[in-house]
């Protein structure tokens, strides 16, 4: 017979029972009192929208509507030219709520919209209704013909059912889609205020603030009072939206989360994305060769800030779109581009014929890496106008005097002995090597190639590795297309895993998978709960995408995996650009053609978005065009 | 003597974790640009979670000698190896959501790594033999030490092994597909 437990263990007899209960409850506690609990209800909470299971994301072309906008468009025509000629059209759905919007483009933020609830009761009458509380809203100034014809229409109604959701569940707003939903507001005694889907785009509004934005706009549109504005039940809505494609009128395009359905990946698109992407840097180049670093699309404002490897950067892609269109004013403005950069450069006084860039009082590698490839760029499109070739190998110099004996790069150059910044840049090293590359292409003089072999083979064996452990593949875009294109002349197997493995580091953070992702969504990046995917690294990992494709193409032509990615990062690229179709809500489109923007709810133009993005397509032509211009062009007399 | 040396080397276990903790708490920020934590800075940190690793296999070491430990002794030797290894995995997600693009800290993640494995297989080590020993204590922890093991060699596994990379970046496109529609 066994011997009785002693007393001293009895608290321990049930001691794994104890401790399964004890960790689930410290899970469970964790997990309600963390971020996460409140996401996941909403997911469990989020569903369809009621009523349009079978609505496709962007709506088919629909004729009541098209006739509906040019009715509307007439009347405010022979409003603003003082004409007899009244509104009329012969149908309109008489079972939807549909609202017309205008705006007026009138510049520093001023663009409307000014709205109408088309009157249910009297289809001319309606429109004419409409027609009238528009043009009372209008400043007297907006109603002369010339802002009418620069005017852009847009017609939401009402589809499916109303879908109400409990805001005090609604963590990061992950019960409304921003976009996509809009809200209508009711309380006794008023008409319905309606909060349109687009409106969170255009303002832009957070999705967890968009109650908070249509109660407010129910106060200061609709003249609803604050406490009716409080009180006010609400739902979100959905809505089938048109906008005139062009400034006073057009055909008509279906509107889907603030945008309109892109262009398809063909060469003819490519060409003119890049080629009006050119157009937007060199109408944003002074007449020193600065480049506006930050214009605001929605304030039509230029924000402060400038930075010298961007400014760099963004000349060099102007560059490529001057080999794409020819534009003599791209090129124009890239030149006066590469003279501001030019005065920004220091020989060495410590080292004679090594050259760097300054920038307030630093002096960074990546600058001179951008550098260079902008004026290789130049060398190559117009040789009898470019730098004399010593300051290249200068900047070349530099560079490898930046190399310690391991390969590595150093980020700062101290120049003035002031330097304190130990930090390493992820990207400098990349810019400097893909520079060094260019240089060689542009001279075919060995050395710049030895350089830059050996400062990769530093990134590909021994960043991020110790204690044999390889931590981290960064999705370093710079270094990938400098391996492509040093795959070209000094083919190694180590460094083209390595760059495999870059392509796929950046494929991981992109949305792929065309069966479950919203089509405006698809090849944008993963973003956090409360963004949409962001433009400005589609740009940067176009540039890398479509590099690994090329290498894919040469290496492995049987796989397509890289193209795929690239394509639909492409696609992504291609529908977030702001051409005339997309910004009918913007105060100043013309300034912001061709240009692309931190994210779809931003207002941030930044220089280097625009160059990423233009480079990146640059980058997937090849692929797409025969006669593209070969991306890592080895000058005649180089090879 | 033995039992005192478990308990000490256990004690200065669970401190150096706490300091590691500590220390990480202060120095790493979410936002910052410059080294300010790598490099002069995690000499001390390193070193704290070095001596607390050392400590902690001290602490197993004579706990395995055996027979002079009391079962409150093995447990509290297990909860302070785990101490570490929760301080280092601590430190490390601070340090990498802090400085992920600063390569030159590759050293610093990986002593981090290894400390927090070594220090859970240690407290796993123990754990198990005491188990085996019918030590009751040890027992409610007996399967925690094992968890974290399993935790480490998955992280490990994370920067090498593509699939799973693949199946990480498939959970965060559908965790943000199930919010955005």
């Amino acid at each position: 017979m066994p011997a009785p437990e002693p007393a001293a263990a009895a608290p321990f007899r049930h001691g794994r029972t104890l401790a399964i209960v004890g960790t689930i409850a410290a899970f469970v506690f964790v997990a309600s009192n963390s971020k996460l609990a409140p996401v996941a209800r909403g997911i469990l909470e989020r569903e369809p929208h009621p009523g349009l299971e079978e609505e496709p994301f962007f709506p088919p072309y629909d004729a009541t509507t098209e006739r509906t906008l040019g009715a509307l468009r007439d009347g405010l025509n022979a409003r603003a030219w003082r004409e007899a000629t009244e509104p009329t059209i012969t149908e309109l759905d008489r079972d939807r709520v549909c609202i017309a919007s205008l705006y007026v483009p009138m510049g520093r933020g001023d663009v409307g919209p000014y709205t109408a609830t088309l009157s249910q009761e009297g289809i001319d009458s309606g429109v004419a209704e409409a027609v009238d509380t528009i043009w009372a809203q209008l400043e007297p100034r907006a109603r002369t013909p010339r802002n009418i014809a620069r005017s852009r229409l847009k017609l939401d109604c009402v589809v499916g059912g109303e879908r109400p959701w409990d805001q005090d569940a609604n963590y990061g707003g992950v019960l409304l889609d921003q976009g996509l939903d809009g809200i209508v507001l009711r309380v006794d005694g008023e008409e319905p205020f309606y909060w349109l889907p687009s409106w969170a785009i255009e303002l832009p509004v957070a999705r967890r603030r968009m109650l908070r934005s249509a109660r407010r706009l129910a106060r200061e549109e609709g003249g609803w009072s604050k406490k009716e504005a409080k009180k006010a039940s609400y739902a979100a809505i959905r809505t089938r939206a048109y906008v005139e494609s062009e400034p006073g009128g057009g055909v008509i395009r279906a509107v889907a989360r603030g945008n309109v359905e892109g262009p398809p990946l063909t060469s003819e698109a490519l060409r003119h994305a890049i080629a009006i992407s050119g157009r937007y840097i060199a109408r944003e180049t002074d007449e020193r060769g600065k480049v506006t670093y930050h214009y605001d699309d929605r304030k039509d404002r230029v924000e402060g800030g400038y930075n010298l490897l961007r400014h760099a950067g963004t000349t060099y892609s102007m560059l490529q779109a001057y080999r794409i269109s020819g534009d003599q004013a791209v090129l124009e403005g890239a030149e006066r581009a590469i003279g501001y950069f030019r005065r920004k450069m220091k020989e060495d006084t410590k080292h004679p014929g090594e050259w760097f860039a300054v920038e307030g009082r630093r002096a960074k590698l990546g600058a001179i890496g951008l550098g260079l490839l902008m004026y290789v760029e130049h060398a190559k499109v117009a040789p009898d106008r470019a730098a004399d070739i010593e300051l290249l190998r200068g900047m070349g110099r530099h560079i490898e005097r930046m190399m310690l004996p391991s390969g590595e790069l150093v980020s700062f150059y101290d120049w003035d002995g002031k330097e304190k910044s130990t930090r390493k840049s992820i990207f400098y090293s990349g810019e400097a090597i893909l520079g060094l590359v260019r240089l060689h292409q542009l001279t075919g003089e060995q050395q710049w190639l030895d350089v830059a072999i050996k400062a990769s083979d530093f990134l590909v064996h021994e960043r991020w590795v110790a204690l044999g452990i390889r931590l981290h593949v960064p999705p370093d875009a710079w270094l990938l297309q400098a391996l492509v294109e040093l795959d070209r002349v000094a083919p190694d197997e180590a460094r083209a895993d390595y760059a495999n493995a870059l392509g796929r580091s950046i494929a991981r953070l992109k949305l792929l998978d065309a069966e479950l992702t919203p089509p405006d969504l698809l090849g944008g990046e993963i973003s956090t709960l409360g963004s949409l995917p962001p433009t400005a690294t589609a740009g940067s990992f176009g540039e890398a995408l479509s590099a690994w494709a090329r290498l894919e193409a040469r290496r492995t032509p049987e796989i397509t995996r890289a193209r795929e990615v690239a394509a639909k990062n492409a696609l992504f690229q291609l529908r977030s650009q702001l051409v005339t179709a997309n910004t009918w809500y913007l105060s100043n489109p013309g300034r912001a053609h061709g240009g692309w923007r931190k994210r779809m709810t931003s207002g941030e133009v930044r220089n280097d978005h625009v160059q990423h993005n233009l480079s990146g397509l640059f980058g997937i032509l090849a692929l797409y065009d025969d006669e593209a211009p070969d991306i890592g062009l080895m000058v005649a007399e180089a090879k | 003597m033995e039992r005192g040396v478990g308990l000490v080397a256990s004690a200065v276990a669970a401190f150096f974790a706490v300091e590691l903790v500590w220390a990480a708490s202060g120095k790493i920020g979410v936002r910052q640009k410059e080294a300010e934590w790598a490099a002069s800075q995690f000499v001390s940190t390193g070193l704290w979670a070095g001596i607390a690793a050392i400590v902690a296999v001290v602490a197993a070491v004579v706990s395995l000698r055996g027979d002079g430990e009391t079962k409150i002794t093995h447990l509290v030797e297990v909860l302070a190896a785990l101490g570490v290894s929760f301080a280092a995995a601590y430190t490390l997600s601070a340090a990498v959501e802090a400085e992920r693009a600063n390569y030159w800290d590759a050293i610093h993640f990986s002593s981090l790594v290894w400390i927090g494995f070594l220090t859970a297989l240690g407290a796993a080590v123990v754990s198990g033999l005491a188990s085996r020993r019918g030590d009751r204590p040890v027992v409610v922890l007996g399967w925690l030490p094992g968890f974290l093991v399993a935790l480490w060699v998955l992280l490990w596994l994370v920067t090498w092994f593509e699939p799973l990379g693949d199946f990480i970046a498939w959970i965060a496109s559908r965790w943000y597909l199930a919010t955005h529609g």
